[in-house]
């Protein structure tokens, strides 16, 4: 066994997390705290870019993989690496350092823990991504909610409480379903390695039932209308730092748990309900895109437009199409990427005004031109535009779709308008007009760390929207053996029948 | 007489309790020496065990007395979770001057009838032990004499525990009418099923071991008597007798009535599923901690039971880790509570939680690992001693009983969630002292350690219980 | 989808040119307000220009890819429901660009029409509104002949996508007759000079025509009534359902009923079960002894 890198990835910012939490810091800012967390964090999306850059593109199987004994004759601790999963990996690897910069200004009081909990959470989530065994997935998957709830609690607007406590119920409750689905699938098959899973299958019989267990779970988490209504609570109250975190990652991790497992796992099962993803998906479209058109706050239109654009990942991932998948693993990136840049833009003007509201902005393109040209740029990828990130995603789910059937196809195409409309007239209502509140003229234009930040995620999102080749090549032979796999499971049972 | 050392514990701690009730009547303001001396005591009853534990399966006194791998792990965690409990309650009692010579002896005879509980198997001997476990507890559930509370619980815990005893006596009679004998083995080979007096009789025996250990619906005195008690007798309540109950449960139910499991495990599903929910959905209302640590006892045992209703090996040594991992959570949640004290009175409601993350980070981060353990989130280790019980009922497919567990941890979440919000969220009150005594800090010290480092290596647990074989 | 591609580009600039130009006027709308301020924001007139051209589909910009191959394509159906569109097509194409022309001569050229902002105080806007729009004209310009391969190509187009759409098969080799290629490029080129003509030079002839049909152009000019239907229609309801889905459905069915719904059924229960404890010994035996006989009927009834 070579060096452990994935355990490196995933234990690294953990130690960092440690020596905060018992490290004193000699001033009341937590300078020294900060700058240690900024360091742990970019040496890990460091070492993700190294892993990346000598990942092998063209293997089928997982690499790197790490098996080591820790529940003795039950589980063992698994993880590895493949093509899909090391993308989000480094889209995690890469939220968090921004998110600790961007703590700067949104974080007024107990910054050490907050320091804590975002590099707890990006163990957790790194976690997620690599692991290779359904209870080690668990494991890491649950555990997230735990800093999650104490960042929307503690840093959180004035219905924290209210939202982070919907939000633990909300995904708890979807995934205790999951926890019985992977002990029944430990006795179906008596294992839960994930890689022997998709050797020995498991019997058709049983499918439906735990597929429907893990949808349960990966539903809420997405979120899927109509089980959608804990996310725009969430974000609205959490932080900015915890919103970016949510949006950008906790939310991939449900879409990713899909490709990995539900359609991995249960083949059958899936292609069974593919009709009802597909039309809870169309349904979160269209829906959450309206009810985004009227929201008097910023932050709960973002958070609408993200449960509408997980809606076009669902509907891309049971495409059971190359371009679907691979759109929506596309999409998912991006809208990682797209998302956190908002919330973060929400947050520079929160930072100043103290509101949310749309209608007490206006105007801001003269007081703050460099905020409304970022802003624009995320507002253009947010509604996919080409040339940005956000187009190829939706594109290749649209083209997915297009074959898979031509109706939802068309009524997911209505969202795009849908999306263009409410995003445009966000800005439209935010960057132009006259300005009516004669707070905004107080505003100063984005400071140099904010300035930093969003460059940070404005270039990824326009470079991947001109060239969107490294990350397709990375997924394509996992997304390829993915579907073959999916397709020989199709096609035996069909011949059963 | 050659087996006389494999009772060498029991011995020892029935000269000992003689030996400081001689010294406490004959010398005067002894009760801190013999407070001492029992600790040792305790430490010294370890020890002998440990030695004992190589000792696979042995049986003594005509086969009415067991030494195997249960007992012993049984009687390890008791007198472990008791010399922790000692250790976290010294300054408590002298506080709250109930620092009386017998308070010690009491908790040393608890110890010795729940010693012969774990070992019994005969009804006869198992009957003795849960009585002279039960005549301390009654004392000491009333200790504090001067407070009505802990009067009135007491003598609540003395009528019902009487009435549950005598339903439990009935039903050890109906099996001995039935079977003729006495002893576990024999009443096996002596029963034949479709007998109702010997289901009746098992019903009588189960509902009174189900009063010991609190479950739904023989849970009502649980609340009361926890709340009433000194705190430092309700950590002794919540923890010490439910493992020698638990452990009457496995024995009773797997040895002489192995064969009947259809018929009872019904019943203990019951429990086990009432438990659960009412534990669950009764804790939310509470404002006091002491009530809500008692109906989540409640709840926790029902997963305790849930475990046993499997009716497999797998299940019972779910059940024994869920104990071991719940003993520790206790001890560590009320050496939380102990901390809560502020000009030598001590604070047992919720509010005076509040804000308690400003003054005191490193006791509600315990509170905050030790809350979510309870309330089973992984990685903590309260997650593990969930799943251990659900791979068993799942095992045996018993979905329901799995499906309506995990919804009830759901539920169970939101009152641990509270008492997070009030520490984390809520605005700040008074300081509490923070200089405590040696012993407290260790054990919750020691206890949030291994809740919080479970996972990193989960299976030295498993691979002790899994050698608890009873079937 | 090639169309929509393009589009994407030239609209977004005409839309934030006229941005532009509106914010020049202190936020005047109306091009009947406007006019003659061409030299006074050069880049701004440029840059809608070539929006303008692109837009309607003149040779060679990103329009003309996209509008031709949509013609094409209807043209070669080779039905009559083809040619029909074809032609309507074309019809409209022409009619596209002489509307947009008009929006360039009214704004730009002619008289000053403005009395509320002087002249003088017209300048070009900050160069962080004209960058975006130089961007997206560099699109608009070249979007068309980079991108026709890829999205209607015949050959090497896969490199982009690197094979994660496989394409339609290039539809047909076979090409419709040269002087329908041409149709539409020219009468687009001939609009220019002719809206020229029709908005600046001689305003009598379009006068002419307005006082003929008098209330055709007050139809006409209030767009058809279009903003009033589309408002009617499209965005009063969308906004009435969205408003409708937001506050009816998520929060009063799908929370009323789901989270909220159950925590406070459970809080309920919660209530019940603490009242439950009454605290008086008879009633716990009482419970106790209720629960030993359920447990004993079940058995006997099992």
């Amino acid at each position: 066994m070579n060096f452990p890198i994935l355990s490196s990835l995933i234990l690294l910012p953990s130690i960092g997390a440690l020596f905060i939490f018992f490290s004193k810091s000699s001033n009341e800012k937590y300078q020294s705290s900060k700058y240690i967390a900024l360091f742990i964090s970019i040496a890990n999306f460091l070492l993700s870019l190294y892993l990346w850059s000598v990942f092998d593109k063209s293997a089928t199987e997982f690499q790197y993989v790490e098996n080591r004994e820790w529940l003795s004759g039950y589980v063992n601790y698994k993880v590895g690496v493949d093509g899909i999963s090391i993308l989000f990996i480094l889209l995690t690897t890469f939220i968090t350092p921004i998110c600790i910069i961007s703590v700067n200004a949104t974080i007024k009081h107990r910054l050490k823990d907050f320091l804590v909990a975002i590099l707890i959470m990006e163990t957790l989530m790194i976690g997620v991504f690599c692991s290779l065994d359904l209870v080690i997935f668990y494991l890491f998957f649950e555990a997230g909610l735990i800093p999650m709830f104490l960042i929307i609690g503690i840093w959180g607007g004035e219905r924290r409480v209210y939202s982070a406590f919907k939000f633990f119920l909300y995904t708890l409750l979807g995934s205790v379903l999951m926890l019985i689905a992977i002990i029944s699938i430990y006795w179906i098959t008596g294992t839960t390695d994930v890689e022997k899973l998709y050797e020995i299958g498991i019997g058709e019989q049983y499918q439906n039932l735990l597929w429907l267990a893990f949808f349960s779970s990966f539903a809420v988490k997405t979120p899927m209308w109509p089980v959608h209504t804990w996310l725009p609570d969430a974000h609205v109250e959490a932080p900015t730092a915890g919103s970016v975190l949510l949006a950008a990652i906790l939310l991939k991790m449900a879409g990713y748990g899909f490709i990995r497992f539900s359609v991995g796992l249960f083949p059958v099962a899936s292609e069974y309900f593919t009709p009802l993803v597909f039309a809870l998906s169309l349904v979160a479209i269209v829906y959450t895109s309206l009810v985004a058109l009227m929201q008097e706050d910023m932050k709960k239109l973002i958070a609408y437009s993200s449960v509408a654009h997980m809606g076009f990942v669902t509907l891309g991932i049971f495409t059971m199409t190359q371009q679907g998948i691979e759109g929506s693993i596309f999409q998912m990136i991006s809208h990682g990427l797209v998302s956190a840049a908002l919330f973060l833009c929400v947050g520079v003007v929160y930072e100043r005004m103290h509101t949310r509201l749309i209608s007490k902005y206006g105007g801001l393109v003269n007081i703050m031109p460099r905020y409304a040209i970022v802003f624009m740029v995320f507002t253009l990828g947010a509604l996919g535009l080409p040339g940005t990130s956000g187009f190829i995603g939706e594109f290749l789910i649209l083209m997915g779709a297009f074959k898979k059937n031509f109706l939802v196809a068309t009524i997911a195409s209505l969202g795009v308008i849908l999306g263009a409309a409410y995003m445009l007239w966000l800005y439209k209502r935010i960057i132009f007009g006259e300005i009516i509140n004669s707070e905004v003229r107080n505003m100063i234009d984005l400071k140099k760390f904010e300035i930093v930040i969003l460059f940070l995620l404005v270039a990824p999102i326009i470079f991947f929207g001109f060239y969107p080749e490294p990350l397709i090549n990375s997924v394509e032979t996992s997304v390829s053996s993915l579907l073959e796999l999916y397709n020989l499971n199709i096609n035996n049972s069909l011949a059963l029948k | 007489m050659e087996n006389l050392e494999l009772i060498l514990p029991e011995i020892f701690i029935s000269l000992s309790i003689m030996f400081l009730l001689i010294l406490g009547v004959f010398k005067k303001n002894s009760a801190l020496l013999i407070y001492n001396l029992t600790t040792v005591t305790l430490i010294i009853l370890l020890a002998l065990l440990l030695n004992l534990y190589q000792v696979s399966e042995l049986s003594i006194f005509n086969n009415s007395y067991k030494i195997d791998k249960l007992a012993t792990f049984m009687k390890l965690l008791t007198i472990g979770s008791g010399i922790f409990v000692m250790l976290t309650s010294s300054k408590y009692i002298e506080l709250t001057k109930i620092n009386k010579m017998e308070y010690p002896i009491l908790i040393l005879s608890a110890i010795l009838g729940m010693m012969v509980m774990i070992s019994s198997n005969d009804l006869i001997v198992f009957y003795m032990g849960l009585e002279l476990q039960s005549l301390a507890l009654y004392v000491l559930a009333s200790f504090n004499r001067e407070n009505l509370l802990s009067t009135e619980s007491g003598l609540k815990y003395f009528v019902l525990s009487a009435l549950s005893s005598g339903l439990l006596l009935y039903g050890c009679s109906l099996i001995y009418g039935f079977t003729e004998t006495t002893n576990f083995n024999e009443i096996l080979q002596n029963s034949k099923s479709g007998q109702y007096g010997l289901t009746f009789g098992i019903v009588f025996v189960l509902v009174g071991l189900a009063f010991k250990i609190s479950a739904v619906p023989f849970h009502m005195w649980a609340p009361d008597v926890y709340q009433g008690s000194p705190t430092s007798v309700t950590t002794f309540f919540a923890i010490l007798p439910k493992i020698a109950a638990l452990s009457v449960f496995i024995r009773f139910l797997y040895v002489p009535f192995a064969e009947m499991n259809d018929q009872w495990q019904m019943i203990i599903v019951f429990l086990s599923i009432a438990s659960m929910i009412f534990g669950a959905v009764a804790a939310i209302g509470q404002k006091n901690l002491k009530r809500l640590v008692a109906y989540s006892s409640i709840g926790h045992m029902g997963y305790a039971l849930a475990g046993l209703a499997s009716g497999t090996n797998q299940g019972i040594q779910g059940s024994i880790s869920y104990m071991a991992i719940y003993l520790v959570m206790n001890l560590a949640f009320f050496s939380c509570l102990f901390m809560l004290r502020r000009n030598n009175e001590y604070y047992e409601n919720i509010e005076d939680l509040s804000g308690l993350s400003k003054n005191h980070p490193v006791l509600s981060f315990s509170l905050l690992i030790i809350l979510f353990s309870l309330a089973g989130i992984p990685p903590l280790a309260g997650f593990f001693a969930k799943f251990y019980v659900f791979m068993a009922v799942i095992e045996q497919q018993m979905y329901f009983l799995a499906i309506i567990g995990l919804l009830a941890t759901v539920v169970a979440a939101f009152y641990y969630l509270r008492i997070i919000k009030i520490i984390y969220f809520d605005k700040e009150k008074e300081k509490f002292e923070t200089n405590h005594h040696f012993g407290l800090k260790i054990t919750l010290a020691i206890s949030t350690i291994f809740i919080l480092a479970y996972f990193v290596y989960p299976s030295w647990l498993n691979q002790i219980v899994s050698k608890i074989n009873i079937i | 989808m090639f169309h929509l591609f393009t589009h994407a580009f030239f609209k977004a600039l005409l839309f934030l040119g006229s941005g532009s130009v509106i914010h020049s006027f202190k936020d005047e709308q109306d091009i009947n307000l406007m006019g003659g301020v061409w030299k006074k924001l050069p880049y701004t007139y440029a840059l809608m220009i070539i929006g303008t051209l692109a837009l309607t589909g003149f040779p060679f910009l990103s329009g003309f890819y996209s509008k031709d191959a949509i013609i094409e394509f209807a043209y070669l159906r080779g039905n009559s429901v083809g040619m029909y569109a074809a032609y309507v097509g074309i019809f409209t194409a022409f009619l596209t660009s002489i509307y947009s022309w008009r929006l360039i001569f009214k704004t730009f050229h002619g008289s000053y029409n403005n009395s509320n902002v002087k002249i003088e105080s017209m300048h070009e806007s900050p160069p962080v509104m004209l960058i975006p729009l130089v961007i997206l004209s560099i699109g608009a310009i070249f979007a068309g002949m980079v991108f026709k391969d890829l999205f209607i190509g015949h050959s090497n187009s896969y490199a982009f996508w690197s094979s994660s759409i496989k394409f339609l098969e290039p539809l047909s080799t076979e090409h419709p007759p040269t002087w329908f290629l041409f149709l539409t490029p020219v009468l687009v080129v001939l609009s220019i000079p002719l809206s020229f003509y029709l908005f600046i030079k001689n305003k009598s002839v379009v006068d002419e025509i307005v006082r003929i049909n008098k209330p055709l152009y007050i139809f006409l000019q209030k767009k058809w009534y279009f903003d009033e239907l589309y408002d009617y229609i499209f965005i009063r309801p969308s906004k009435k359902i969205g408003y409708f889905l937001w506050k009816q459905i998520d929060g009063s069915v799908i929370d009323k009923f789901g989270p909220d719904g159950i925590s406070k059924i459970i809080k309920n229960f919660s209530i019940r079960a603490v009242k439950f404890q009454s605290g008086y010994i008879y009633q716990y035996a009482f419970v106790m002894l209720l629960g030993f006989s359920l447990l004993l009927t079940l058995l006997i009834l099992y």
